[in-house]
C-alpha cells in the first residue's frame, strides 16, 4: 500500500515534468525550477511574508467560523423544530457561489484584513454548522439512556457523554471548515488586496511570471494538504473507528 | 405532503419574507450608507430591466453555456472515474489521498496554467468548472459502489446474471442514491467553479459582471446580478435535492 | 431489593390525535434475588415496561415501588443493559466499565480495584486496554454488563441484551450471566422474545400479550439447573409449548405472525 502511494507521488511529479517539457519551462516550469523559485522566495522573504499574511487572516477567520458554527449547530441540533425549519435554508446558502457576495464584504469592511477575515469566516462556517447540527440531532439515543439510567447530572452528561460522542463529527466539520476558510481568504486576496498568497498569485499572473505562479500554487497545496493531514491524524486519534466507517466522510 | 411538512415550508417562507422585508425597510431608510442601501425590490427591478433590454443576456447565456459544458465534461470524466477506482484496488489506493485532499487546494489557482494550455475564451473557465465538479462526482460514485451490500452481488452471482445484467439490474440501482448526491454536488461545484472563476479572472459572464460593477461603483446593477446568481443557484440546488429525495425514498430504513 | 408494580399503564398520544395504549394495568411483584424474564412478541410493550422500571420513562398510571417505597425516575441501585451496543467508542474496556464509578466520584484506587475484579468476572482479562471497535459484538455486551454490574446494583434490568448476537454466543453469555447473577446476588429482570432463552435463564417467566400490553400469565420455571433440553426433555418441551400457545405462536398463526 505504501509502495503504491509512493509510486503515485513519483508519477505525479513525472507527469508534471513531462507536461513542463512538452509545454516548455516558459509556460509551465518543472518541479526543479519551481523548487528553486520557492527557495528564492524563502531566502529573500517574499514568499514567507505572503504566507504569514495569509495565515494571519486564515487563523482568526477559522477560529470565528469554528466557534460560530459549533454554537449555531448545537442550538439548531437541540431544537428539532428550528433545525428542520432552518436546514434547507442553510443548505441553500451553502450552494451559492459565495465569492460573488465578496463585494458586499468589501463595501462593509473596506479593502484590508477585516474584509478577508470576515469573508473567509463566511466561506468556512457552513460545514461546521451543518455537521454540528446533524451530529447533535443524531447522537445515539442509547448513550443518553445510559447517562439517564446512571442518574448523571446535566453537566456530566454534556461533558462525559455528549461531547465525546460528537468529537469525531466535529473534527470532520472543522477539517472542511479550514479548507473552505483557507480557500475563501485566497479568493478574497486574489480579487482585492495588497498582500498574501492570493495577491502574489494574481500579481504574478498579471506580470506573466509563471515561475512565481507555480511556486504559489505549490505553497497553497502544501498548506492545504498539510493541515488536512493534521486533521486526519486528529480524526484517527479521537475516533478509533474502522476504515469502512471513515469511508462515509470521504463523500462529505 | 403532511400538515407538519406544509407548516415547515410556511415557516421557511415566512422567515425569508421577514428577512427580505427588514432588508427592504433598512435599505429604504438608507441605514447602510449610499452604496449598500439597495432595497431588494430595486434589485429585482434592475435585474428585470437588464434582462429585458438585453444588457445582461449575453453574459447569462455565456455563463449558462460554460456551466453546461463544464458539468457535462465533469460527468463524462467523474462517473467513469468512480467506477474505475472501484474496480481497481491499486489505483484506488494510489488516488484516494488525492481525492481526500482534492478540495483543500484552491483549484482556481490553476487558471493561469489553464490559459497556457487551452488559450483564451471560455475553455479555461470551463476547465475550472470541470475540475471543481469531478471530485465530488467521482468520490460519491466510488462510495456508492463500495456500499453495495455484498449479499446483493451474491444474489446476482447465484442467479448467474451476466456482467451487463448485473450492472444494469443490481449495481446501477444500488448505487444511484449515493451517486446522485455526487451528481447534484457536481453540478453545484461546477456552477460555483465557473462563476467564481469568472468573478476573479474572466472578462465576460455573470461573475465578471458582478466584479465589473463593483469596480465601477455600479452597486445597483451589481446587487441585481448577485440576486440573479442567488436565485439561480438556490433554485437549481432545490430542484436537484427534490430529485435526490425521490431517489432515496425507498431507502429510509 | 423487591420491586412492586401496581396498576401500571402507559399510553402515548398518536399523530392523528388518538391515544396508543402501550401497557394497561400491569401489576407484578418482582422478588428479591430472582431471575425474572419478560417475554412477548415484538411491539408488545415489554421493553417499555423495562424502561418504566428503569425510570427512563414515566408511567401514565400506577406506581412503582422499590422495597415498598414508591419511586419516580432512575433509581441509584437499578442498572440497565441495553440491546443496542451502548459501549462508549471513546473509552477503553476498562474505561467503559469504570465509567459509572467515575461519575459517582469513587476513589480512583478503589475504582481501579473494582474494575479489575469486574474484568475477570465478565471474562475480558487481556482486553482491558482495547477499544470497543476492536471487540466482537458479544465482547461489547460483556463490557456493557460489566459497566452496570460494577455499580453493584440491587436490580439488573436487561433489554434483550443478547438480541443482536448469534445463537452460540447467546447461549454461552446466558450461562455466564447465570454465574454472574449467582455470584452478585442481584435481582435480574430480563426482556427477551426467545422462548429458549427465557426457559434457559429465568426462575419465573412473565408472558406479555400485545395491544394493549398486559401480563397474561406468570410461569414458574422449576427445571433444575444447568438447564438443557436433553436433561428433562419432556418438561422442557412442555414449557416451551405452553409459552408458544400463550404467545399465540401455535399452528398456522405462527406463519401469519412471522
Amino acid at each position: 500500500m505504501t509502495r503504491i502511494r509512493l509510486l503515485s507521488i513519483v508519477a505525479l511529479f513525472a507527469l508534471w515534468e513531462v507536461l513542463s517539457l512538452y509545454l516548455g519551462e516558459d509556460y509551465l516550469p518543472g518541479p526543479w525550477l519551481t523548487a528553486q523559485v520557492i527557495a528564492d522566495g524563502i531566502a529573500r522573504g517574499w514568499l514567507t511574508r505572503a504566507t504569514w499574511i495569509t495565515l494571519g487572516e486564515v487563523a482568526p477567520a477559522f477560529a470565528i467560523a469554528a466557534v460560530a458554527g459549533l454554537f449555531f449547530g448545537a442550538v439548531l441540533g437541540l431544537s428539532r423544530l428550528w433545525g428542520e425549519i432552518m436546514e434547507p435554508l442553510i443548505l441553500g446558502v451553502y450552494a451559492v457561489p459565495k465569492v460573488t457576495l465578496y463585494p458586499i464584504f468589501l463595501l462593509v469592511f473596506k479593502v484590508g484584513a477585516a474584509s478577508k477575515i470576515a469573508f473567509g469566516m463566511f466561506h468556512g462556517v457552513f460545514p461546521v454548522q451543518i455537521i454540528a447540527q446533524a451530529a447533535v440531532a443524531h447522537i445515539r439515543p442509547v448513550y443518553l439512556k445510559v447517562a439517564r439510567s446512571l442518574s448523571l447530572t446535566p453537566a456530566q452528561t454534556v461533558l462525559h457523554v455528549v461531547i465525546p460522542a460528537l468529537v469525531p463529527a466535529l473534527v470532520v466539520g472543522l477539517r472542511l471548515a479550514f479548507s473552505l476558510t483557507f480557500i475563501g481568504v485566497i479568493l478574497a486576496e486574489i480579487f482585492a488586496s495588497r498582500g498574501g498568497l492570493g495577491f502574489l498569485l494574481s500579481a504574478a499572473d498579471q506580470t506573466f511570471d509563471v515561475k512565481r505562479v507555480n511556486a504559489v500554487i505549490v505553497v497553497l497545496a502544501v498548506i492545504g494538504v498539510g493541515v488536512n493531514l493534521l486533521f486526519n491524524l486528529a480524526e484517527r486519534r479521537v475516533a478509533p473507528v474502522r476504515n469502512e466507517e471513515r469511508q462515509a466522510t470521504l463523500a462529505a | 405532503m403532511s400538515r407538519r411538512e406544509r407548516n415547515l415550508v410556511l415557516a421557511r417562507v415566512a422567515i425569508v419574507v421577514v428577512a427580505v422585508g427588514i432588508l427592504e425597510l433598512l435599505a429604504r431608510l438608507g441605514t447602510f450608507g449610499p452604496t449598500l442601501s439597495v432595497p431588494p425590490s430595486v434589485m429585482l427591478q434592475t435585474l428585470m430591466a437588464s434582462l429585458a433590454d438585453g444588457t445582461l443576456v449575453p453574459d447569462v447565456v455565456r455563463t449558462a453555456i460554460e456551466i453546461g459544458l463544464a458539468y457535462a465534461i465533469a460527468l463524462a470524466i467523474g462517473l467513469p472515474l468512480g467506477v474505475v477506482l472501484w474496480r481497481s484496488r491499486p489505483l484506488a489506493i494510489a488516488v484516494e489521498p488525492y481525492l481526500l485532499a482534492y478540495y483543500v487546494i484552491p483549484l482556481f489557482a490553476f487558471y493561469p496554467l489553464f490559459i497556457k494550455i487551452f488559450g483564451g475564451g471560455i475553455a479555461p473557465i470551463v476547465a475550472i468548472g470541470v475540475i471543481n465538479g469531478i471530485g465530488a462526482i467521482a468520490m460519491n460514485v466510488l462510495v456508492g459502489l463500495r456500499e453495495i451490500p455484498r449479499v446483493q452481488l451474491a444474489v446476482a452471482r447465484s442467479l448467474m446474471l451476466g456482467q451487463t445484467q448485473t450492472l444494469l439490474h443490481v449495481v446501477v440501482p444500488a448505487t444511484i442514491p449515493q451517486a446522485f448526491v455526487g451528481i447534484r454536488l457536481g453540478f453545484i461545484y461546477s456552477l460555483i467553479g465557473v462563476i467564481a472563476a469568472e468573478f476573479i479572472l474572466a472578462t465576460a459572464g455573470v461573475g465578471y459582471r458582478i466584479a465589473y460593477d463593483y469596480n465601477n461603483f455600479e452597486s445597483r446593477s451589481m446587487f441585481a446580478t448577485i440576486l440573479l446568481v442567488l436565485i439561480a443557484s438556490i433554485a437549481a440546488n432545490q430542484a436537484l435535492i427534490s430529485i435526490e429525495r425521490r431517489l432515496q425514498r425507498h431507502r429510509r430504513a | 431489593m423487591r420491586v412492586t408494580l401496581q396498576g401500571i399503564g402507559k399510553s402515548y398520544p398518536t399523530q392523528g390525535g388518538g391515544t396508543f395504549v402501550a401497557l394497561e394495568n400491569v401489576s407484578l411483584e418482582i422478588r428479591e434475588g430472582e431471575f425474572l424474564a419478560l417475554i412477548g412478541v415484538s411491539g408488545c410493550g415489554k421493553s417499555t415496561l423495562l424502561e418504566l422500571i428503569a425510570g427512563l420513562q414515566t408511567p401514565t398510571a400506577g406506581t412503582i415501588a422499590f422495597d415498598g417505597i414508591p419511586h419516580v425516575g432512575p433509581h441509584p441501585r437499578v442498572s440497565v443493559v441495553f440491546q443496542e451496543d451502548s459501549t462508549f467508542p471513546w473509552k477503553t474496556v476498562a474505561g467503559n466499565i469504570g465509567f459509572g464509578l467515575e461519575m459517582r466520584g469513587a476513589d480512583p484506587k478503589a475504582r481501579a480495584r473494582r474494575v479489575e475484579a469486574m474484568i475477570d468476572l465478565v471474562g475480558l482479562r487481556g482486553f482491558e486496554d482495547r477499544y470497543p471497535h476492536q471487540l466482537s459484538g458479544g465482547m461489547r455486551q460483556r463490557v456493557a454488563i460489566g459497566r452496570t454490574l460494577v455499580l453493584d446494583p440491587a436490580i439488573l434490568l436487561m433489554d434483550e441484551p443478547f438480541g443482536a448476537l448469534d445463537e452460540q454466543t447467546r447461549f454461552l453469555l446466558g450461562e455466564e450471566l447465570l454465574r454472574i447473577w449467582r455470584e452478585s446476588g442481584a435481582t435480574v429482570v430480563f426482556v427477551t422474545h426467545s422462548l429458549h432463552e427465557a426457559v434457559q435463564l429465568a426462575d419465573r417467566i412473565a408472558v406479555i400479550a400485545p395491544r394493549p400490553g398486559r401480563i397474561v400469565r406468570i410461569i414458574d420455571n422449576d427445571l433444575s439447573r444447568p438447564r438443557r433440553e436433553s436433561h428433562e426433555a419432556e418438561r422442557y418441551g412442555a414449557m416451551i409449548e405452553e409459552l408458544r400457545v400463550l404467545l399465540g405462536l401455535e399452528g398456522n398463526r405462527e406463519q401469519t405472525r412471522a
